[in-house]
């Protein structure tokens, strides 16, 4: 049975001028995650990845997002449930790590406090036994000195080490599903692959499924199993990661790609995509990357694409997949060394 | 730096504020036209006998000779005497502290415990109905002024319901429980303003606190929603929270004044103000000095406690 099992998701939230509009931020979302299996979102920032994540942790606010579909959790329906059985679920059995290390613990807290009580929230455990085990988290999160830390306050920690803690905060439940939501986009360059392999590594031996959310390419070559990319609130293209990076067959994945550094590009300007996702509401007819697509075609104004199978196995949507993907592996090429701007050298 | 060096050092940093405190009111209650002369004397006293009068009272040397014999007292814990009656300044303070010390604690106490409570529950239903009621609540204590509210209380209270005593308590050291049963309605008159004010306050830290990424992390974390308010968000919306009981510390002893007036009670508030009307600049010196320490020392308590709650504040 898939971990998570996310069919026909939509997320709206109401219009603060006008609280009886509805704004779709993510459009019919499927996803599903296979035991042990890290899969990628990828997407540039208001594409809809964060508010997925969040909704799969009933972190949004019932008052302003209008949540359909079905989130499945190894078979168990999370929507409709009342706080009380989300809460439960949270930290215990879905947990989340966040992009801001530095405000994501609480300052006037100790580290060990924080541990402690997320085990305490969900588990009948001594204070004893739980500073015990959070210790030992602590540790195999690479945390140096854990007893020491144990008693530190959050503000006494680097980026990198407060991001430890939230992992070890995470993982402490033996979660079946992690949602790590750009977890190295705010740390130092030096520290974001020992945070990747951390992740992985930790996963890899619990078992835990991991949600990635990132906009990263190269972090998600590194770490992800498969991947899903979504553009305007939907998935234009899914697949193995392997498939999908090295023959993009939607345009926006290979504009995405186009646009990481490469050593063969070295001294070239990167290059960007122009212009910007359509405004929530305001999606033109038709493709709704048409816009900004160096592939565009009237066809592509007619009707909405859905996603298909296309010739690498991939889900694709495309109306002109058939002409495109040629194209775009003659541009992009066969990649097997993509790795981020910052992510480089790290091996 | 341990929480002693901050103790000395704002204890050091006192002195300048006290003397400027000292100046200031010396001067300002020598603005005042009439002096002690023309109160003891009478309306139809002689340009001589007033003369003979202030000579008498060491009201004719320069203003700097008096401001300095007066300061150079303090160091021997003299604050000089009354120019009327002859009673040592002291204690005639020492007499009235205890009344003005148990109403200021009970009104901050009543501020609290109405302000500290109200401002969670709406700081927890933010844009709600409870929200709304106790937003306009609060702006309504805020502008019902304390004597205005204390003349209301005595006719409900103590006239019509005869529940709590009327105006003119006893003096604490003759009659405690009779002069606390007494401080009752005036603490309420004294902390409403503040407690309105405590409310709106705790409402808006707490209100951003709960918006902010670490309560995201307790929530995804799965604790229970009562202790992010109660344990997590309170902890960290305790500094506007000090602050603001800081400030109220000065705001309730300068309503004391017009309180104890209201109230009949024989605290500092009514001491300054018989003091003022008759001009006894020593006394009004004295119960200003005093105030000055009283307000400066729970500041400095303040201060100690932002270090203990906030682990970041060196």
């Amino acid at each position: 049975m898939s971990v998570l099992s996310v069919s026909d998701l939509s997320v709206s939230f109401s219009d603060p001028k006008n609280p009886d509009t509805k704004i779709p931020i993510v459009k019919n979302i499927d996803l599903t995650i296979e035991p042990g299996e890290i899969v990628g979102l990828v997407g540039e920032s208001g594409s809809g990845k964060s508010v997925t994540a969040l909704s799969i942790m009933g972190l949004l606010d019932p008052r302003s997002a209008l949540i359909d579909g079905s989130i499945r959790l190894q078979g168990d329906e999370l929507l409709g449930h009342g706080p009380g059985t989300s809460r439960a679920l949270r930290g215990s059995r879905v947990s989340m790590v966040f992009q801001e290390p530095m405000t994501a613990l609480d300052p006037v807290f100790t580290v060990g406090s924080q541990l402690t009580e997320t085990l305490r929230a969900h588990t009948r455990i001594s204070a004893k036994e739980a500073k015990r085990k959070s210790i030992e988290m602590l540790d195999s999160v690479g945390i140096v000195d854990p007893e020491a830390r144990f008693y530190s306050y959050p503000h006494e920690l680097s980026g990198g080490m407060r991001q430890r803690v939230v992992i070890a905060i995470a993982l402490l439940c033996g979660p079946e599903l992690l949602i790590a939501d750009e977890p190295t986009t705010a740390v130092d360059a030096t520290v974001q692959l020992q945070l990747l392999d951390l992740i992985k590594n930790a996963c890899e031996a619990t078992g835990t499924s991991v949600l990635f959310i990132t906009h990263d390419l190269g972090v998600v070559s590194h770490v992800c199993d498969r991947m899903a990319t979504m553009y305007a609130g939907e998935i234009v293209e899914t697949g193995e990661v392997s498939r999908v990076l090295s023959a993009p067959q939607h345009p926006y994945t290979a504009a995405l790609l186009g646009a990481l550094p490469r050593p063969e590009t070295r001294g070239q300007k990167l290059t960007t995509i122009p212009g910007r996702v359509p405004i929530p509401g305001t999606e033109p007819e038709g493709c709704w990357f048409a816009d900004r697509c160096a592939f565009v075609a009237d066809e592509c104004r007619q009707s909405h694409p859905s996603l298909e199978t296309g010739p690498a196995g991939t889900l694709t949507r495309c109306a002109r997949i058939d002409e495109i993907a040629p194209a775009l592996a003659a541009t992009t090429g066969p990649r097997r060394d993509i790795q981020s701007a910052h992510t480089t050298g790290g091996h | 730096m341990k929480v002693g060096s901050v103790v000395t050092g704002r204890l050091l940093s006192m002195i300048p504020t006290l003397i400027l405190a000292t100046l200031i009111v010396f001067m300002l209650i020598r603005l005042i036209p009439g002096d002690p002369a023309n109160a003891i004397a009478g309306e139809y006293a002689t340009p001589e006998r007033l003369a003979e009068i202030r000579s008498q009272l060491g009201l004719d040397k320069p203003l700097v000779l008096q401001y300095l014999g007066w300061l150079g007292g303090l160091f021997t814990g003299d604050l000089g005497t009354s120019f009327m009656t002859g009673q040592s300044v002291l204690g005639l303070i020492l007499e009235r502290l205890p009344v003005t010390i148990t109403l200021t604690t009970m009104g901050l106490l009543v501020a609290v415990l109405i302000g500290l409570p109200t401002g969670i529950l709406s700081a927890s239903r933010s844009g709600g109905r409870l929200d709304r009621f106790l937003t306009t609540a609060a702006t309504l204590g805020l502008a019902m002024p304390n004597f205005w509210l204390g003349m209301v209380l005595i006719l409900v209270f103590s006239i019509s319901l005869g529940w709590l005593p009327g105006p003119g308590g006893p003096l604490f050291l003759a009659d405690p429980v009779g002069s606390i049963r007494a401080t009752v309605l005036p603490a309420i008159a004294l902390g409403m303003v503040g407690g309105a004010e405590i409310c709106r306050q705790v409402r808006s830290a707490m209100v951003e606190d709960l918006s902010s990424d670490h309560v995201r992390t307790h929530k995804a974390k799965g604790i229970p929603w009562s202790r992010i308010l109660w344990v997590h968000s309170l902890k960290n919306s305790s500094l506007p929270f000090l602050t603001i009981v800081g400030l109220q510390i000065s705001r309730l002893l300068s309503g004391a004044v017009v309180v104890e007036t209201v109230f009949g009670l024989s605290g500092l508030g009514t001491l300054i103000v018989t003091a003022t009307n008759q001009r006894e600049y020593l006394i009004v010196q004295g119960v200003v000095l005093i105030m000055a320490l009283l307000v400066i020392f729970t500041n400095l308590v303040v201060d100690v406690l932002y270090r203990v709650i906030d682990p970041r504040i060196k």
